[in-house]
C-alpha cells in the first residue's frame, strides 16, 4: 500500500480513529495489527512469515545478548542475531536478482509471469532492508550496552514493523522508539495538526512536483543516446531534484502519520542540496541511513584500521560507501555511485587540512561567497554521481558523462515533449517548495505555517489541497526509494 | 479532539465547495474548447491531426453552421465512438455531418496512447463516458478517487484546453517547420512506428460509423495530410488502409473519403512535425476542406429536398 494511494487515504484515518478509542493496553496490538495488514497489501504473504521470523530471531538473541556476560558468548550470539537477518536480506534482496539473471524463465514456471522482472523483485525485498538494518542496530545496541533487551516481544515486533516507516525508513534505533510506543497515550491537539499538514506537505512533494519532474528526466534517461549537451545537464540536475522531493516527501508523510499516533520520527533530510561539502551533504541526506553505517560499518572499520593513520580513515569510508552502493541494489551503477562517493570522502580526509590553510591564506575564510561556492560544488559533485543511481545501465551512464558538454542538442525537445502547460506548471510547482524554504529560512519561523493569522493560514491549507488535486501528475507512481 | 473534528469537517465542506466551484468552471472552459456547449450541425472528431489540422472557427464562418471539434490527443478508435456517443447521445438529430480524421494508424492499437482514456475523466459524470470510463480504467480507485475530488479528473492536458477554452484561444500556435533531415535518418533507422491492423479498432471503427449513420449523420473520412516520406515508409499497408475507408465509402452514399494527402504531403512548409500541421498548413487545409464540405452538405440537401418532395 503506498501512501499516495486511495487505499491508505481510508486506511489511516480508519486506523487512528479506532486508535483513538482503543484501550491503552490493547494500542499496540492494533498498530501492530495494522503495520502487518498494511504490508499484507503488497500482497507478498510470505514476507509478512519472514518479518515474524525475523523478529522472532532478533527478539531471542537479544534478550540472550541481554543476560549473557561472558564477552566471546555476548560476541558469538550477536554475530548469529546479525548473521540471520543479513540471511533474510541476502537471500530476498540479492538472490532472486542472481538466479533471474541466470534463468529468467525459473519465474515464470513459479506463477509469477505476471510481475516484470524489475516489478517481481522490488515486491519481494520491499522494506525488508529497513527493516533487518533496524534488527541489527537493535542487537549492536543491547551488545554495547546502549539499550536493553525489549522484554515484551509484541513491543519489539511493532518498533520494527510499524507502518509509516515500514517501507522507506526512517531506520529508528529501538532507543528512540521503542519508548515512545510504550508511553500512554494522550490525545496532541498539536502533534495531530502539524501532522495533517506534514502529511499532505509531502504528498505534494511526491505526487505535483517530484512526478512531474520525472516526465522531464524520463524523457532523457529513457533514451539517452538521443540527446547530447544541455537536455543531459538538465535531466541530470532534474533528477537531483526529482529523488530529493521524491524521497523527502516520502519521509514527511511517514513523518506526519507517525505524529498522528503521538510518536517522533527521526528527521531524514535537512535541505541537502545546501551543503557545502559532501560530508556535510551526507549529514543532511537520508540522515537516518548515514548515521546507520556511519555507526555500524564506517566506525568499527575506522577503529579495526586505525593503526593505518588517515589512511586507515580513508579506505574506511571507501568500502562504507561502496557497500552502500551495493545495498541499493545489485548492479554496476549503483556500485559506482557508491564509489563516487567514497571517493570524495576519502579524498577529503587528505585535502581537508590543505584546504583550510588556503582558505587563510587567501582570505575567503568564512565569507558567504566561499559558502555559496561550496553549495554550488557540491550539489555538482552529488549531481553527478547521481547519473549512474539514475541510469537505466552503467553503458548509459558512460554515455551521458562523455556527451554532457556537446552544445544545447534537443533542449527543446526535451522541454516541450510534454507540452508547455507541464513546463509551465513543471516550474511553477517547483518554485512553491523553493519558496516555503527561504521563506522559512528568512523569517527564522520553525512553526510555519501555524504562527500565521487564521484566514492566511486556512488559505494556505486551501491551496495546498486544491493543488494537490489539481496539479498531481499520476496516482499510481511509485517512490523510487521502495525498490531499495 | 472534537475540536479538531469540527475544525476538519469545516475545512471539508470548504474544500468540497472549492473543488466542485473551480471544477464546473473549468468544465465550462472545455466545453467550450470542444463545442460542447452548442448545438452543432458540423461535428469534427479526432486526435492531435484535427487538433492542429482543423481551424474550427474558419470552418464555422465559412460553413456558416455552427461547428464543435471534439478532438482529443491520441485518440483511438475506442475513445472516439465514446466522444461520438457523448456529444450525438446528448444532442439528439443536431449534428448533420461528422468529419472524423483517419490515416495510416487509425487501426493499429499501439501506436496511440494507451491511456489516453484520462482525457476524458472530466466528463464522468456523462453515463456513455462513465461507461467508458468504466472499461478502461486501471484500478478501481481510479474512477473512485474522481467522483470524490473532480479537481483530480483534470491533468495538464486537459486543464490547458480549459484555459484555451474559457479564453477562446482555438488557434494553432505551432509556427516551426518539420525537421525533413532528422526524419529522413530516422526512416533510415527504421524508427518509424509499424502501421497494423487491429480487429478491434475495425469492430469500434465499424461500430462508429453505424452509430452516425443511425442517427442520420454524413460522414466524412478525413485523411488530414502527413508528410509523404512517412506516407511512403510502408506503401503496402497505407493502400490497405485507405481501401478500407473506400470501400465503406462504396458500400454507403453518405459515407465520403476526403485523402489530403496528395496536395499537401509535399509541401513541408506546411508541417511542424512529421504527421501534424502548423497554423499555415491548418489554414490551407482548412480552406480546402471548405470547398468539399460546402459540396457535400448541399448534396445532402437537396437529397433532403427529393425526399421531402416525394
Amino acid at each position: 500500500m503506498a501512501f499516495n494511494s486511495l487505499t491508505y487515504f481510508l486506511f489511516l484515518p480508519l486506523i487512528w480513529i479506532v486508535y483513538q478509542w482503543a484501550p491503552d493496553r490493547l494500542r499496540w496490538l492494533l498498530l501492530l495489527a495494522a503495520s502487518l495488514g498494511f504490508y499484507a497489501m503488497l500482497k507478498a504473504p510470505y514476507l509478512l512469515v519472514v518479518l515474524c521470523l525475523a523478529a522472532g530471531v532478533t527478539f531471542t538473541v537479544g534478550l540472550r545478548l541481554g543476560s549473557c556476560s561472558d564477552e566471546t558468548g555476548r560476541k558469538r550470539l550477536l554475530w548469529v542475531g546479525v548473521g540471520a537477518n543479513l540471511l533474510v536480506l541476502v537471500s530476498l534482496k540479492y538472490l532472486p536478482a542472481l538466479f533471474f539473471s541466470f534463468n529468467p524463465s525459473l519465474f515464470i514456471f513459479n506463477g509469477f509471469a505476471n510481475f516484470s522482472p524489475i516489478t517481481f523483485h522490488a515486491l519481494i525485498t520491499i522494506g525488508i532492508s529497513y527493516y533487518v538494518f533496524q534488527a541489527i542496530s537493535y542487537l549492536a545496541d543491547i551488545y554495547l550496552e546502549i539499550i536493553e533487551p525489549e522484554p515484551h516481544f509484541g513491543h519489539l515486533f511493532l518498533s520494527l514493523a510499524f507502518f509509516p516507516k515500514l517501507l522507506q525508513g526512517p531506520i529508528e534505533r529501538s532507543g528512540d522508539l521503542l519508548p515512545q510506543l510504550k508511553k500512554p497515550y494522550v490525545f496532541d491537539y498539536d502533534m495531530a495538526r502539524s501532522g495533517m499538514l506534514l502529511f499532505a506537505w509531502g504528498l505534494f512533494k511526491k505526487v505535483v512536483v517530484a512526478d512531474r519532474l520525472a516526465l522531464f528526466v524520463n524523457t532523457v534517461y529513457g533514451d539517452v543516446h538521443a540527446y547530447t549537451g544541455l537536455p543531459l545537464i538538465l535531466a541530470t540536475y532534474f533528477y537531483a531534484l526529482q529523488i530529493y522531493f521524491d524521497f523527502s516527501g516520502y519521509t514527511d508523510m511517514a513523518l506526519g502519520s507517525a505524529r498522528l499516533f503521538n510518536i517522533n520520527l527521526t528527521r531524514n533530510f535537512n535541505a541537502p542540496y545546501l551543503a557545502t561539502s559532501v560530508a556535510d551533504f551526507w549529514r543532511r541526506w537520508h540522515i537516518s541511513f548515514s548515521r546507520w553505517i556511519l555507526d555500524y560499518i564506517f566506525k568499527p572499520l575506522q577503529m579495526s584500521w586505525r593503526g593505518w593513520g588517515l589512511a586507515g580513515t580513508a579506505v574506511a569510508l571507501l568500502v562504507t560507501f561502496l557497500v552502500s552502493g551495493i545495498w541499493h541494489g545489485a548492479s554496476w551503477g549503483f556500485v559506482v555511485w557508491g564509489g563516487l562517493h567514497g571517493i570524495y570522502l576519502a579524498s577529503s580526509v587528505y585535502y581537508k587540512s590543505w584546504q583550510k590553510k588556503i582558505h587563510k591564506v587567501l582570505g575567503i575564510e568564512k565569507t558567504r561567497l566561499l559558502k555559496v561556492w561550496q553549495t554550488i560544488l557540491t550539489f555538482n559533485l552529488v549531481s553527478f554521481a547521481w547519473i549512474f543511481f539514475r541510469a537505466n545501465s552503467l553503458a548509459d551512464a558512460l554515455y551521458v558523462v562523455r556527451h554532457l558538454v556537446e552544445g544545447i542538442g534537443r533542449v527543446r525537445a526535451m522541454l516541450f515533449a510534454h507540452g508547455t502547460t507541464e513546463l509551465i506548471v513543471a516550474l511553477l510547482m517547483l518554485a512553491v517548495p523553493l519558496l516555503v524554504k527561504t521563506l522559512a529560512v528568512t523569517s527564522k519561523r520553525l512553526d510555519m505555517p501555524f504562527c500565521l493569522p487564521i484566514p492566511l493560514r486556512w488559505a494556505v491549507y486551501c491551496l495546498l489541497v486544491i493543488s494537490l488535486s489539481l496539479f498531481s501528475v499520476d496516482s499510481g507512481r511509485a517512490f523510487l526509494y521502495f525498490q531499495f | 479532539m472534537k475540536k479538531l473534528l469540527c475544525k476538519l469537517l469545516i475545512f471539508a465542506i470548504i474544500v468540497f465547495v472549492l473543488d466542485r466551484g473551480i471544477s464546473a468552471l473549468l468544465q465550462r472552459g472545455l466545453d467550450r474548447y470542444y463545442g460542447l456547449d452548442k448545438q452543432a450541425s458540423v461535428l469534427c472528431i479526432g486526435h492531435s491531426h484535427t487538433m492542429l489540422g482543423i481551424d474550427g472557427t474558419r470552418l464555422e464562418q465559412g460553413l456558416g453552421v455552427p461547428v464543435a471539434k471534439y478532438a482529443v490527443n491520441g485518440a483511438n478508435t475506442i475513445d472516439r465512438l465514446a466522444m461520438i456517443r457523448h456529444y450525438l447521445g446528448s444532442r439528439p438529430g443536431a449534428v448533420k455531418l461528422v468529419i472524423y480524421d483517419v490515416d495510416d494508424h487509425t487501426f493499429t492499437s499501439s501506436g496511440l496512447s494507451s491511456n489516453s482514456y484520462r482525457l476524458f475523466f472530466p466528463y464522468l459524470d456523462n453515463p456513455d463516458i462513465a461507461r467508458f470510463l468504466k472499461e478502461s480504467a486501471g484500478s478501481w480507485d481510479e474512477l473512485l478517487s474522481r467522483r470524490i475530488v473532480t479537481l483530480l479528473r483534470y491533468n495538464s492536458v486537459t486543464l490547458n484546453l480549459a484555459l484555451r477554452g474559457t479564453l477562446r484561444r482555438y488557434d494553432n500556435f505551432k509556427t516551426g517547420q518539420v525537421d525533413i533531415p532528422a526524419l529522413q535518418n530516422e526512416i533510415k533507422a527504421n524508427q518509424r512506428p509499424p502501421i497494423t491492423i487491429d480487429q478491434k479498432m475495425i469492430d469500434s471503427f465499424r461500430e462508429t460509423v453505424s452509430f452516425v449513420r443511425e442517427n442520420n449523420g454524413q460522414l466524412v473520412l478525413l485523411y488530414i495530410p502527413t508528410v509523404d516520406l512517412v506516407n511512403n515508409v510502408d506503401k503496402v499497408r497505407h493502400e490497405q488502409v485507405m481501401d478500407i475507408f473506400k470501400n465503406y465509402a462504396a458500400q454507403d452514399k453518405g459515407i465520403t473519403v476526403l485523402d489530403y494527402n496528395p496536395s499537401f504531403s509535399h509541401r513541408y512548409e506546411l508541417f511542424s512535425d512529421p504527421i501534424h500541421l502548423n497554423r499555415n498548413g491548418q489554414h490551407a487545409v482548412t480552406d480546402k476542406a471548405l470547398i468539399d464540405l460546402k459540396k457535400i452538405l448541399l448534396t445532402e440537401k437537396s437529397e433532403r429536398c427529393k425526399v421531402k418532395g416525394k
